[in-house]
C-alpha cells in the first residue's frame, strides 16, 4: 500500500504531467507542485484560486496546511481513488468534479466564503491549490 | 362633476347616498364603477389636481421603526393618489397567499382566488393591462418565445404585467368630470367620522379645507379610501363614541402593518452561463406588440413546495444586470503579483483598497476562475461574455400584531393626531430572506447558472427598504376578534362603513397591491349597487 508521501511522489515522477509541458522535473520541495499539477491545469488562474483559498482558510477553523492531507479530503470528496484521479484524462475528470459540484448544491453542501455560497468540492479545490507552491 | 371645498357653504351639510373619502386608485375606482347608476355619489379628496406642498404636508407623522422612512414620502396626497408616481408592475394574489398557512399565527383571507377573479379580469382593464394571463408559461412561451433561466422545483418563473402606469387621477379626470351622479370634491379632507348610537352607524363626515372652512357629508353608506395608512388614521381620529377610535372595540385598527420588504443589493449573482439567452429576466418589461396593451416582465418566486416546506413567506426576485467594480486594477496587480511570484512594492495601499472592497477581490477572483477559457466548471468551454446582476429581493411580511400605526402626539394644522408608525420586521422576515437567497444560490449552482454572493446586510432590520405598499392595518376577517372588516369590507360592528384600500389585506403576498386594491373597489361598488338595489 502506497503512504501519501509515495503518492505524491508518484505524481512527481511525471504520472500525469502531460509529455511536453512546463512543468520541469523538480528540485526538492516542488513535489506538492506536481502534485497540484494537474489540478491547477483545471484553472485558468491560480492566482485566483489562492484569494479564494486564503479566504477561505482564514475563517475556517478545520482547514490545515497540509496539502497531502487536503489532497487527499479533495479525493475523498470528489469519491475518486488515486488511480482513478491520476489516470483520468483531464476532459472526463473535469466533468466528474462539474457534476459532484452540482450535486453538492443539490444536497446543501455548501460553504461560504466572503459571502459567496459555494460548493464545498470547489471550495476545496481553491484551498489545495492556494497551498500549493507557485512558479 | 368637480367641485372645491372652499365653494361649499361654511357650516353647511351635503347629502349623498355614498360617501367615498379619498380619491387615490380606490376611490376613483369605486366612483367610476358608480357613476351612471342612479346613486349620488360625492367623492371628497384631501388634495386638488395638482401636487401642493401644504396638503402634501399633513401627511407628516412620527416614525419609532428602524426604518427612517419619513411618512410623507412614502404617498401622494392629491387627486389620483400614489398612482401619480406608482411604477404599474402588476401581478394577482396567488392562489397560496388566500390559503391559511401554519406559520401565521392568526386567521388568512376568508374569501379565495376564485373569489377575486372576475374582479381581477375586470381590474385589468382598470389598470389599462392585457389579458388575465400571469403564470402561465407556456402561454408566455407562445407569445414572446419565452424559455426560462431556472425551471427547478424550488424557484419558478413569475410573470407580472406592466400598466402604462395608469395614472388614475389623469385617466379617470374626464368620466367623472361629465358624471352626472358622481361629484368629486377637491380639498375635502375628511377630519373624522360622526356615529350615533353605540359608535355602530355612520351618520355624517366632518369635512375640511386646509385654510378652515368646515361643511358635513351626510350620507348613508361611508367608504374610506385613504390608503392604507391615513385610512386607519381617520377610524382612529373618530373617536368621540368609541373612545379607542371607530371600528377599534377589538384595538385590532392600525394593527398587522405590513410592507413588502425591499433589499435591491440583497446578494449578488455573478453568471457563469450564457446569460443572453433569457433577456426577458433583465429588464423591466417586453412589449408583446400583437396583444393589445400587453408588457411583460419576469421574476423568479418561491414554490409553493418550496414555501410550505421551509414554512417561509412568500418572496420575489428581480435581477437587474449591474456594471464592473470599480477599485478592482489594485486587486487585479496583487493577483499578478501573486501569480509573477512578486508581492506588489505598495502593499500597504493595495491591503487598504482590498479590505475596504473585499467584494471586489472574491469578484474578480470569481470571475477569473471561472469565466476564463480555462475555467473550472465550464472548462474549455468558450466563455461568454461576463455579466452579473444585483439580487433585488422583494418579501411578503408575516402578520404581526405588534407592527402597527397608532396616533401620535404632534399634531396637524387642523390640531389633530398624527400618525406614528411602528413598523416591525421579525426574525420570520429574516428567515425568508436569509433562504431566498440561499435557495436562488444553490438552483444557480445546480445548474450551473453562476454563484451568488449573499449580502451581509440581509440580517439587519435595516437593511430593508419600503416598497411604499401598505397592508394590513384594517384586515379583512370572518371574526370581529380577528380583524376589521368583513368579507364585504364593512366595518365590523358598523352597519354602514366600508373600506377600499390595501389595509384590508390579511396577508400581502409578494405581489405589488394595486391589482388587488382595485379589484377589491370593483368587488365592493358592486356589492354597493346590490345593497341600494
Ligand atoms: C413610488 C411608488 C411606486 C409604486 N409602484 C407600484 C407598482 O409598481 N405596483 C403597485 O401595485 N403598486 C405600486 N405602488 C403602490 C400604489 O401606488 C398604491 O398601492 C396605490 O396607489 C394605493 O391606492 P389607494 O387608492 O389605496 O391609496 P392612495 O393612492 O394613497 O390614495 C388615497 C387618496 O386619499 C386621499 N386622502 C388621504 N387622506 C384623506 C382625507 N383625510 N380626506 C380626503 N382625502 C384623503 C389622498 O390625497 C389620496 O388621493 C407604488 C407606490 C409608490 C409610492
Amino acid at each position: 500500500m502506497q503512504t501519501r508521501r509515495q503518492f505524491l511522489m508518484t505524481l512527481i515522477a511525471g504520472c500525469f504531467v502531460p509529455a511536453g509541458t512546463a512543468y520541469a522535473l523538480p528540485s526538492k520541495a516542488s513535489g506538492h507542485l506536481s502534485a497540484t499539477g494537474k489540478l491547477s491545469a483545471l484553472f485558468g488562474n491560480n492566482g485566483s484560486a489562492m484569494v479564494i483559498g486564503n479566504s477561505y482558510r482564514s475563517f475556517s477553523k478545520t482547514a490545515s496546511k497540509n496539502l497531502s492531507g487536503e489532497l487527499a479530503a479533495l479525493l475523498d470528496f470528489i469519491s475518486l481513488s488515486e488511480t482513478d484521479f491520476v489516470s483520468m484524462d483531464n476532459g472526463n475528470l473535469l466533468q466528474h468534479i462539474k457534476r459532484v459540484i452540482s450535486k453538492d448544491f443539490e444536497h446543501g453542501n455548501v460553504t461560504q466564503v466572503d459571502g459567496w455560497l459555494l460548493s464545498t468540492t470547489e471550495v476545496q479545490l481553491c484551498h489545495v491549490l492556494s497551498l500549493a507552491p507557485h512558479e | 362633476m368637480f367641485s372645491h371645498s372652499s365653494d361649499i357653504r361654511r357650516e353647511s351639510v351635503i347629502d349623498a347616498d355614498v360617501c367615498i373619502i379619498g380619491a387615490g386608485c380606490a376611490g376613483i375606482t369605486l366612483a367610476t364603477e358608480l357613476n351612471g347608476s342612479p346613486l349620488k355619489v360625492i367623492l371628497l379628496e384631501s388634495g386638488d389636481l395638482e401636487y401642493d406642498e401644504k396638503t402634501q404636508s399633513l401627511y407628516q407623522g412620527e416614525n419609532i421603526s428602524a426604518n427612517p422612512l419619513k411618512l410623507e414620502d412614502v404617498r401622494l396626497r392629491y387627486f389620483g393618489g400614489s398612482t401619480n408616481h406608482w411604477h404599474g408592475m402588476c401581478h394577482p394574489l396567488n392562489e397560496i397567499d388566500l390559503l391559511p398557512r401554519k406559520e401565521i399565527a392568526y386567521p388568512g383571507w376568508p374569501i379565495t382566488l376564485n373569489d377575486l377573479t372576475p374582479f381581477y379580469v375586470r381590474a385589468q382593464k382598470v389598470c389599462q393591462l392585457g389579458p388575465f394571463v400571469y403564470d402561465d408559461e407556456n402561454y408566455w412561451r407562445q407569445q414572446m418565445n419565452f424559455s426560462p433561466l431556472l425551471s427547478g422545483n424550488l424557484l419558478r418563473t413569475s410573470f407580472f404585467q406592466l400598466s402604462p402606469p395608469t395614472r388614475f387621477g389623469a385617466v379617470y379626470r374626464e368620466v367623472l368630470k361629465k358624471s352626472a351622479n358622481v361629484e368629486v370634491i377637491l380639498n375635502a379632507n375628511a377630519l373624522e367620522l360622526e356615529s350615533s348610537g353605540d359608535a355602530d352607524h355612520v351618520t355624517q363626515v366632518r369635512v375640511a379645507h386646509i385654510n378652515g372652512n368646515t361643511f358635513w357629508v351626510k350620507a348613508k353608506k361611508f367608504v374610506l379610501s385613504a390608503g392604507g395608512l391615513e385610512t386607519p388614521r381617520i377610524l382612529l381620529l373618530s373617536n368621540k363614541i368609541q373612545k379607542k377610535g371607530l371600528g377599534n372595540g377589538h384595538d385590532l385598527v392600525g394593527r398587522y402593518y405590513m410592507d413588502h420588504l425591499a433589499n435591491l443589493r440583497s446578494g449578488t449573482l455573478q453568471f457563469i452561463a450564457d446569460q443572453s439567452k433569457y433577456p426577458w429576466y433583465f429588464k423591466l418589461g417586453t412589449k408583446v406588440n400583437h396583444l393589445p396593451d400587453t408588457t411583460v416582465g419576469v421574476l423568479l418566486t418561491p414554490s409553493t413546495e418550496l414555501i410550505k416546506k421551509e414554512g417561509i413567506t412568500n418572496f420575489r426576485i428581480m435581477l437587474l444586470p449591474t456594471p464592473e467594480e470599480k477599485g478592482i486594477d489594485s486587486v487585479k496587480s496583487i493577483i499578478s503579483g501573486i501569480k509573477s511570484g512578486h508581492i506588489p512594492d505598495d502593499l500597504g495601499g493595495h491591503i487598504k483598497n482590498v479590505l475596504s472592497e473585499i467584494d471586489s477581490v472574491t469578484n474578480l477572483a470569481f470571475k477569473n476562475i471561472f469565466h476564463t477559457n480555462k475555467n473550472l466548471l465550464g472548462a474549455r468551454e468558450k466563455s461568454t461574455a461576463i455579466t452579473r446582476a444585483d439580487i433585488d429581493l422583494n418579501m411578503e411580511q408575516l402578520p404581526n400584531r405588534d407592527s402597527k400605526v397608532s396616533l401620535s402626539g404632534q399634531k396637524d394644522v387642523f390640531g389633530q393626531n398624527r400618525l406614528k408608525l411602528d413598523w416591525k420586521i421579525s426574525e420570520m422576515d429574516k428567515k425568508t430572506a436569509g433562504k431566498a437567497l440561499e435557495t436562488i444560490a444553490l438552483e444557480c449552482g445546480k445548474y450551473n447558472l453562476g454563484r451568488v454572493r449573499i449580502s451581509d446586510s440581509l440580517k439587519q432590520d435595516t437593511s430593508f427598504e419600503t416598497s411604499w405598499h401598505h397592508m394590513g392595518t384594517t384586515r379583512m376577517s370572518v371574526s370581529p376578534t380577528d380583524g376589521v372588516v368583513n368579507v364585504d369590507c364593512k366595518v365590523h360592528g358598523v352597519d354602514n362603513l366600508f373600506i377600499a384600500s390595501s389595509s384590508v389585506f390579511t396577508t400581502g403576498g409578494w405581489a405589488n397591491p394595486t391589482l388587488t386594491i382595485t379589484a377589491l373597489s370593483i368587488r365592493l361598488a358592486d356589492h354597493l349597487k346590490t345593497l341600494f338595489s
